[in-house]
């Protein structure tokens, strides 16, 4: 059914002459607008597991308004209120999960105004995290608008505003009462951050100052799961409801001050912030407890406070020692402490319904974390420019880093010291080159290799190693080749935890691009992780001495054709394959696609796309699913042209 | 014999590297419309017709010698080799013509410092428009690049195609987001040129919830950042995760586990079923709420 319909809608394109071009009408009111849009449907038809095809691609059938693009700009260049505008949206309707829409207007040297919408569906259910316990489907949205005055003058000005919302349907487990249960959890989270800052120039100097608030909310709210209110050992989360709601306002303050010389960058940067959190939780939860159903309420309140003060800074510089021999070097340095104590009281109500009597036992509970955390880093490079195509890269990285966690108890306003930090120190060194031998090749390949003093957990590497090599060859004027190679290598070599991580990846493509309508892509690329650690566990009551393993090996190949079968058809093809053969997770992915765009007219064309998912799993054959994607719709360009 | 010349060609070679080039003046934009007719056109109107250079010997010359530099050995002799082309330089000195107007603010400021300067990479490989004419038409300070995000940067990262083809991945492929969300490509003194100072800012631009402040941290994440049980890019384990079993990515940390978490039960094989609260607990130093 798919194919006939290809096939006739290629008749349909082939049955015209190449369409007239026509001048494009005079600009109206001086303003020159071009601009197109595609509209049209979706349908998806999918088999076996939904739930996994809905994780891996959010796509239902539908309506679609796709790839908007508008762009206004006067008729003479320049001038009037805005030298441009541009607006481009996509992926609105109801047919796919992500949606984006961005403005921008400006005019030179007076203002640069942007503003940006983002909005995108989670959805995750999958039994292989948390015994499918934790599935949910969000909508994630992102909105933004910045202006910046006088840009490129002496004296800029800028102010911002960004608004992130995270709500919809979610489930999570909890502890209670030695049981544990499903909640549902529909988010509930939003965050707002302002910004206005000037930034003062006079060459060679340049002063930058920003302050920022940044407030996050989060007001979850927790019910008992109504499709699984049981918990594991037989009791039963009758009704109630947690509120938990948290603030944390951050001021950010950023200063930077900057020197251009010819010959010598200066760059200084200080980043003060104080995130203050504050949370109060309320619980009036209902369990049933054993067989017999006995009646348990929980009432619980607690206060939770906690603050993070942080200083940022680093010093960096840019010399050029000669003509050929260019120092870069940067001091950096962070350092914050995280205090954060809970105070909880409240009883436990044993309720005798017969005798209407009950017994409340008290709970009181108080206690918290601090989190010390120092770093200072000094890090050089320095590049030598041997001759026009090729240089000597080489560097050095020190890095001094205090840890320290622990739990604690201190009362409100008594002053908590930081634990006695574990201190870690790095050295790691770089070498490498950058070859161009001529117009059309070249190469670049390093090498990194570094080592720590201590590890502050038992996957944080002692011993480190990366060699990267990228090359492109670009044997005709429209032929491009590129390949690479990453090895990497970790280690923590400590008896008893033998961390080892092997990272290969070898990757190579093709590009053919002989016109905008006629492009051969192809490429393959191979992954092997191969990484071990040695772990203790129970295992029927014994303790068990094994390894964590993760073996992948990842075949990905993909070729992509875009070739014009006429004046008025442009057909595409195209096919991907993920094949894992690695003994962690052995899958296979299948996706090939077609598509073709037909101009009926000056200005208007139509475009129909097809593609099929076939994945599979050979450990968790439940999570395999196969779908259709077929979709369509009508792409109108403007009298004045394409953006 | 062999064996001694060979040092003192590779001396003469050197020398001669070294010469300087001979001096070049400044012609003037009508001498260059004399031949190139067709780029005079393109030019007229656009950003570039009136830029002109601040500083220097190039002070106050505008046009196409602005970019391309002094013109009057390519009028004697035209040749490629006698001008700046933007295709036969060094990529330094090609970005370096760019960047004595486009650095003097953010985000250039810092390219000479970024991982493409070093594997001289320049701007005008990605930053050159559809075609030439597009690129001299150009009339606002619009995007010029080559192409869309992330096929424009597949085209030297290729090992990242294959990385968001993963079942598990942040969605770039769909263009919802950018790699210039988290890299700056412009260059910057971060390691992988990320955004901000350390990975875990970069994550909690999005996932603001794992960010924290918590009251109690889980503090593997300050020590190393989230790169410890994910992969940023793609991944075949659910959530990014560097392990497709949870149970045993915890473990590799948490090997003192107390007795009872017996692994033959399924609760206990799957670790984020009790301890949820992962990234850090507001509620529970064993982060289980």
């Amino acid at each position: 059914m798919v194919g006939a319909f290809f096939i006739l809608l290629m008749l349909l394109c082939g049955a015209g002459g190449p369409a007239a071009g026509q001048p494009p009408p005079a600009p109206a009111g001086g303003i020159q607008t071009r601009g197109e849009f595609l509209a049209g449907g979706q349908w998806v038809g999918s088999g076996g597991s939904q739930a996994s095809f809905f994780t891996d691609r959010y796509l239902r059938s539908g309506f679609n308004l796709d790839a908007v693009a508008l762009d206004f700009r006067p008729a003479g260049g320049s001038g009037g209120r805005f030298d441009f505008a541009t607006l481009h949206g996509s992926g609105f309707g109801n047919a796919q999960p992500y949606q984006n829409a961005d403005f921008r207007a400006a005019r030179r040297r007076l203002y640069d105004l942007r503003a940006g919408y983002r909005r995108f569906q989670y959805f995750f259910d999958l039994p292989s995290l948390a015994l499918g316990l934790h599935p949910e489907c969000n909508v994630n949205r992102s909105s933004q608008v910045s202006l910046k005055l006088f840009p490129e003058r002496a004296a800029a000005f800028h102010v911002g505003y960004r608004r992130n919302q995270q709500y919809g349907t979610a489930f999570t487990t909890s502890q209670l009462i030695l049981d544990t249960f499903q909640l549902s959890s529909p988010r509930r989270l939003a965050s707002d951050e302002f910004r206005f800052g000037a930034e003062l120039r006079r060459r060679p100097f340049s002063v930058l100052i920003e302050q920022s608030f940044v407030r996050f909310r989060d007001d979850t709210q927790f019910f008992p799961s109504l499709r699984n209110p049981d918990g594991f050992i037989g009791n039963r989360l009758a009704e109630g409801q947690r509120d938990l709601p948290t603030r944390i306002l951050t001021p950010v303050t950023r200063l930077l001050g900057r020197r251009d010389g010819v010959r010598h960058d200066l760059t200084g940067r200080y980043i003060y912030s104080k995130a203050d959190f504050d949370l109060h939780r309320f619980d009036s939860l209902l369990y049933r407890i054993g067989a017999a159903r006995l009646p348990v309420r929980q009432i619980l309140s607690s206060t939770g406070v906690s603050e993070k003060p942080s200083h940022l800074g680093s010093v960096t510089q840019s010399v050029e020692l000669t003509d050929r021999l260019t120092l870069h070097h940067q001091f950096f340095f962070n350092s914050y402490t995280i205090t954060g104590l809970l105070d909880t009281t409240g009883v436990l109500r044993m309720i005798n319904e017969r005798a209407n009597q009950s017994l409340d036992l008290p709970v009181e509970e108080r206690g918290g974390t601090v989190t010390g955390f120092k770093l200072a880093r000094n890090h050089m490079d320095l590049e030598l420019t041997l001759h026009r195509s090729l240089s000597l890269l080489g560097g050095y990285r020190y890095a001094d880093r205090h840890l320290g966690y622990a739990p604690h108890t201190s009362g409100p306003g008594a002053s908590v010291s930081a634990p006695r930090p574990l201190v870690t120190i790095s050295h790691a060194s770089s070498g490498g080159f950058a070859w161009i031998p001529s117009e059309k090749a070249r190469l670049r390949a390093d090498v990194e290799k570094s080592t720590s003093s201590s590890a502050f957990h038992r996957i944080e590497p002692l011993d480190s190693f990366r060699w990267r090599m990228r090359g492109e060859f670009r044997p005709a004027a429209r032929l491009s080749v590129s390949g690479g190679a990453v090895i990497a290598n970790n280690r923590n070599g400590t008896p008893g935890v033998n961390y080892d991580l092997d990272d290969r990846n070898y990757s190579a493509q093709a590009v053919y691009a002989y016109s905008e309508r006629f492009l051969l892509t192809g490429g393959y690329n191979f992954h092997q992780i191969h990484s071990s650690t040695d772990v203790r566990f129970f295992l029927a009551q014994r303790l068990t001495t094994g390894a964590s393993l993760y073996e992948t090996d990842t075949h990905v190949a993909h070729a992509d054709l875009l070739f014009p079968a006429g004046p008025r058809l442009t057909l595409s093809a195209g096919y991907q394959l993920v094949k894992d053969t690695g003994a962690s997770l052995p899958l296979l992915i299948h996706h090939p696609r077609a598509g073709l765009t037909c101009r009926i007219g000056e200005n208007v064309s139509i475009e129909a796309h097809w593609q099929h998912r076939s994945y599979k799993e050979r450990l968790f054959a439940f999570q395999d699913y196969r779908a259709q994607v077929l979709s369509g719709g009508l792409r109108i360009t403007l009298p004045g042209g394409r953006p | 014999m062999r064996r001694t010349a060979v040092p003192w060609l590779l001396l003469v070679l050197w020398a001669g590297l070294w010469a300087q080039s001979p001096q070049r003046t400044y012609v003037g934009s009508d001498t260059c419309a004399g031949c190139h007719t067709e780029h005079s056109e393109w030019l007229r109107g656009s950003v570039h017709e009136k830029a002109a250079l601040a500083s220097g010997a190039a002070k106050g010359q505008s046009g196409c010698e602005s970019c391309h530099g002094p013109g009057s050995e390519h009028a004697e002799s035209p040749s490629p080799k006698s001008i700046i082309t933007f295709r036969l330089e060094p990529a330094s000195q090609r970005s370096g013509r760019c960047l004595a107007c486009h650095g003097l603010a953010q985000p250039n400021r810092d390219f000479r410092r970024g991982g493409h300067a070093a594997g001289r990479v320049a701007c005008n490989d990605c930053h050159r428009g559809r075609n030439s004419e597009s690129f001299h038409r150009l009339r606002a300070a619009a995007d010029t690049l080559r192409g869309a995000q992330p096929a424009l940067c597949y085209r030297c990262h290729t090992a990242r195609r294959a990385d968001f083809a993963l079942p598990s991945r942040h969605p770039a492929p769909e263009g919802h987001i950018k790699c210039s969300d988290c890299h700056q490509p412009h260059g910057n003194y971060n390691l992988r040129q990320l955004r901000s100072r350390g990975v875990e800012e970069v994550c909690g631009k999005c996932h603001e919830d794992k960010q924290g402040p918590f009251l109690f941290e889980h503090p593997v994440g300050r020590a190393s950042g989230c790169l410890t049980c994910h992969r940023p890019h793609g991944s075949t384990s659910p959530k990014l995760l560097t392990r497709v079993d949870v149970r045993w990515l915890c473990l590799e940390c948490h090997s003192n586990t107390p007795s009872f978490h017996d692994l033959s039960q399924a609760r206990y094989r799957n670790c984020t079923v009790c301890h949820v609260r992962i990234h850090g607990s507001n509620l529970n130093r064993r982060l289980l709420e």
